[in-house]
């Protein structure tokens, strides 16, 4: 079972991840709306996964996920991270990968799929 | 790239996403697309930017009601009626980020190179009415759903 922070700025995103990581037996420890708030909660509560939206509202400089993944992994280089994304952000995933995201997961969300993603990040 | 192939292939992905994603399986499988000069809203309509070599407005709108179908058929698990209901404006919103999402990188545009920048959604509410400029575009596809119709909607 991991403890996961799921960031993202659609609620109904973060509620429907976080159903799926409890049917899968994890635990979601917080919940963050943009990549600010992520990098906050990251330090509060050392997950052992985030799940990432790439494209969130900017706060306080950090203008999205991929940001927020930067400032993350610049102080926890182990930190396990995967980015969200539609397919049309290509460029942004590879940027977020480039910047030491673990992996990525495309919209809509499955949970076979989140599975096979998370199982792959923890090893 | 077309005006309407943007419109031509969210219009298809919607219909696929509504059936197979969401199983809202009495979606119609024919849309019509058509230019207007004025476009007026439903209940929930939620607008994206798209800038770089493509560049307009993409916008879906659906009654309030199909909203809330829509999130009950998105949400994994249980929802109560509250939660559903305060969700239902978002889910818009996140329905046509997905969709369009989706097709972005099967535009002819970006396949022979180009780029696009998808802005973060703007919803509106109450039937909100677009007018065309006049040196503009504006197109309109309407997809069947039951007794209700899916609004797509692309202008520059």
């Amino acid at each position: 079972m991991a403890k996961v922070l799921v960031a993202d700025d659609a609620k109904i995103m973060r509620m429907n991840i976080g159903n799926m990581l409890k049917k899968l037996g994890h635990e979601v420890i917080a919940e963050a709306p943009n990549g600010y708030m992520s990098i906050q909660m990251y330090k509060k509560h050392i997950p052992d996964l985030v799940t990432m939206d790439i494209t969130m509202p900017a706060e306080n400089g950090i203008e999205n996920g991929i940001d927020a993944v930067k400032a993350i992994k610049e102080e926890f280089p182990n930190a396990k991270i995967i980015m969200v994304t539609s397919h049309g952000e290509q460029d942004k995933v590879i940027k977020a990968i480039q910047s030491g995201a673990s992996n990525y997961l495309l919209k809509p969300i499955q949970i076979d799929k989140l599975q096979e993603i998370i199982s792959k990040t923890l090893g | 790239m077309d005006d309407i192939e943007i419109l031509e292939k969210l219009s298809q992905r919607v219909i696929e996403y509504m059936n197979n994603d969401l199983g809202m399986i009495d979606i119609n499988e024919k849309f019509s697309i058509q230019s207007v000069e004025q476009i007026q809203y439903n209940d929930v309509a939620t607008l994206i930017s798209l800038s770089g070599n493509i560049i307009g407005t993409i916008g879906m709108s659906v009654s309030n009601n199909l909203a809330k179908e829509m999130v009950e058929n998105f949400i994994f698990g249980d929802i109560d009626t509250q939660t559903l209901e305060s969700l239902a404006s978002e889910n818009v919103a996140e329905t046509l980020n997905i969709t369009l999402g989706n097709i972005i990188q099967d535009l002819s545009t970006i396949q022979d190179g180009g780029k696009v920048e998808i802005s973060t959604p703007y919803t509106m509410h109450d039937k909100v009415s677009i007018i065309k400029n006049k040196n503009g575009k504006m197109y309109l596809s309407t997809i069947r759903y039951k007794n209700e119709n899916i609004m797509l909607s692309y202008f520059l």
